[in-house]
């Protein structure tokens, strides 16, 4: 279940909007192939829908997201789906469906008519439980997990999905400080393990610091910078994108940027959301 | 590495052609539908066989498999079975029309009547009974029509940049209410022939169902199933919510708008020749979810439980109170009934 190639996911001067409310416009970005890349910036910033346009849920206005250079919106729906998974931020488990048939759920841009449950499908089902350490709990139905392992069971169904490219919404929202941190070393160690390549949104800006080795930092609508945390994450930028006064120390244990905050910027732009 | 013992032990697959063929179904969903589609044809062979005049089994067997006295084909065949078949086809339609609804909605009250469909199909036919006397074939189009019409009404009423389910049902009963009271009114202004033949038409039975009706009805009710069929397995998906189901390679829109097309379908067949029967619609699908306990909706097991319902609703009402006959839409708003209550129960017990 090692992805293939990597793949690199790149926006080119899109302007995202819903209805007639832009949210970002010729905003370019660019996740490499290999990266665990963070999205990061203030509440409305635009980055879940940064994160909509990458795993084609929103069509942009304007210029197009390239998928290895080829434009997504002319990869027909399947297939792109068999290069690219995603986690959005919320989700609805039918009512009584057990953890392996959560997952299998993932299996279906594999399938057709004829074959709606192949011999590969039982593999990568039973991969992505094992990767996901859902074993003991396969047989258990969703609604009887707790928080963290309900969200391992839907990266999971996401990892059954095969892509080599992990698109994740805030995916350690609503969970503890512990399962949190078990989350992100799973992300961690697909990406340095099996190779994946992965974006994710993430609140936390020093948990983005420890674990990706990309990070996009954005304010309204904007990609303030881009690069490797440790380069990137200053205390002008941490000022500039969350108005925050900070100072900036070697994380003790990770050895990453660690910001700590002294207070609100005393003309910082308050982070007023625009739509 | 393999999968838990017991979901493949509660599942059934077979694989052919070097693995280019492969499917897997819950071995329990599998045993229901048969049970269900069993009891629906033990339904249906009783209703052949019971009557003023009683046809033994075998005698009935004999018939349908092409012999048989010319009395008893002609009892069997021309007077029975069309109403018969009609009620488990019909019962089946409304299964699958609740079923589709329910799950786009995501509500339990989401059924083709709730969009307005119902109420829309009778203000088609109270208008061909008033203004064209009410040929079967006028009163079925106009039916149909208003049907459509109305459930087109709401759907382009709620949406804004697609469907919100909760939102579909309370703009459904928004326009029903409207339109139930046009048709009130129109009955109060029209003859009292008018009257009558409307009401009973609105009371939904099948009594007049007969072969030249039904023949052309089962033609399309075909391929209505089976494209429903062919979709049921995107729109469990889309029970995920909407983002998951995309993320899975899934149009959502297309299959929304499809599924709902072939569901006001299937209910514009069953309301065209029985008129409105409510309820099945709406319970078959519950009922059928009791009693697989399969995770997510499944539109076989509605079809069988709608089948199973109408068959013994239409049953009881032909037989039930002999000599009297009833409309099934009577016998099947006391299920109704029963159902809701249930409903209320539950919920009670759970909070």
């Amino acid at each position: 279940m090692t992805p293939q190639a990597a793949p690199r996911l790149e926006a080119q001067a899109i302007e995202l909007a819903y209805g007639k409310s832009v949210v970002a416009q010729d905003l370019t970005v660019t996740v490499p192939s290999g990266s665990f890349t963070a999205i990061v910036g203030p509440n409305a910033c635009g980055k879940s829908t940064l994160l909509q346009a990458l795993s084609r849920l929103l069509a942009p206005g304007r210029g197009s997201v390239l998928l290895d250079g080829r434009a997504i919106s002319e990869i027909p729906a399947k297939q792109f789906a068999r290069q690219v998974g995603l986690m959005p931020q919320s989700s609805i488990a039918p009512d009584g469906i057990t953890v392996t048939e959560l997952v299998a759920c993932g299996r279906y841009p594999h399938q057709n008519l004829l074959r709606q449950w192949s011999r590969a499908d039982e593999l990568a089902v039973a991969a992505a439980i094992e990767a996901t350490g859902m074993n003991e709990l396969a047989d258990r139905r969703v609604s009887e997990l707790s928080g963290g392992q309900r969200q391992r069971a839907w990266i999971a169904m996401v990892l059954a999905q095969e892509t080599p490219l992990l698109l994740l919404d805030e995916p350690t929202t609503f969970l503890d400080i512990a399962h949190q941190m078990e989350l992100m070393l799973l992300l961690e160690k697909l990406n340095r393990e099996r190779g994946y390549t992965i974006a994710a949104v993430l609140h936390d800006l020093n948990q983005a610091c420890r674990h990706a080795t990309h990070m996009i930092a954005m304010r309204g609508g904007h990609a303030v910078a881009e690069g490797r945390p440790g380069d990137i994450v200053t205390e002008a930028l941490v000022r500039d994108v969350f108005g925050l006064d900070s100072m900036i120390i070697a994380d003790p244990v990770f050895g990453t940027p660690l910001v700590v905050p002294r207070g609100l910027h005393d003309n910082s732009p308050k982070p007023t959301p625009t739509f | 590495m393999s999968l838990h013992p017991s979901f493949i032990r509660r599942r059934f697959t077979i694989r052919a052609l070097g693995g280019r063929i492969g499917f897997s179904i819950d071995k329990r969903l599998l045993l229901a539908c048969s049970v269900l589609f069993t009891l629906a044809a033990a339904v249906l062979m009783a209703a052949l066989v019971s009557g003023q005049l009683r046809i033994p089994v075998m005698d009935v067997i004999d018939v349908l498999i092409g012999n048989g006295q010319r009395r008893t084909r002609l009892v069997v065949l021309e007077w029975r079975l069309p109403r018969a078949v009609a009620a488990a086809l019909f019962g089946a339609l409304l299964g699958l029309g609740g079923a589709v609804f329910q799950s786009i909605t995501r509500n339990p009250l989401g059924s083709p009547d709730v969009v307005g469909f119902d109420a829309g199909a009778y203000t088609g036919a109270i208008l061909a009974i008033t203004f064209a006397g009410g040929g079967w074939l006028i009163l079925a189009g106009s039916a149909i029509a208003g049907g459509l019409l109305t459930a087109l009404a709401v759907y382009l009423l709620t949406w804004r940049n697609g469907i919100q389910g909760f939102q579909l049902i309370v703009v459904g009963i928004g326009v029903s209410a409207m339109l139930t009271s046009a048709n009130h009114w129109i009955l109060l202004k029209s003859t009292l022939s008018t009257a009558m033949a409307a009401n009973t038409w609105g009371m939904g039975t099948l009594a007049k169902v007969n072969s030249q009706q039904l023949m052309p009805i089962l033609w399309l009710a075909v391929p209505v199933i089976v494209c429903a069929l062919f979709l049921s397995r995107p729109l469990r998906l889309m029970e995920m919510g909407d983002a998951r189901a995309r993320a899975l390679g899934i149009k959502v829109e297309t299959v929304r708008l499809s599924l709902m097309a072939l569901a006001i379908v299937a209910t514009a067949l069953v309301t065209a020749i029985a008129g409105p029967i409510p309820f099945v619609a709406l319970a078959a699908p519950p009922i059928a979810h009791v009693i697989t306990r399969t995770a997510g909706t499944s539109l076989a097991a509605s079809m069988a439980t709608g089948a199973l319902l109408l068959s013994a609703a239409d049953y009881a009402a032909q037989h039930g109170f002999a000599p009297i006959q009833l409309p099934v839409g009577v016998v099947t708003l006391c299920i109704g009934g029963t159902y809701f209550l249930w409903l209320i129960i539950k919920e009670a017990r759970r909070t």
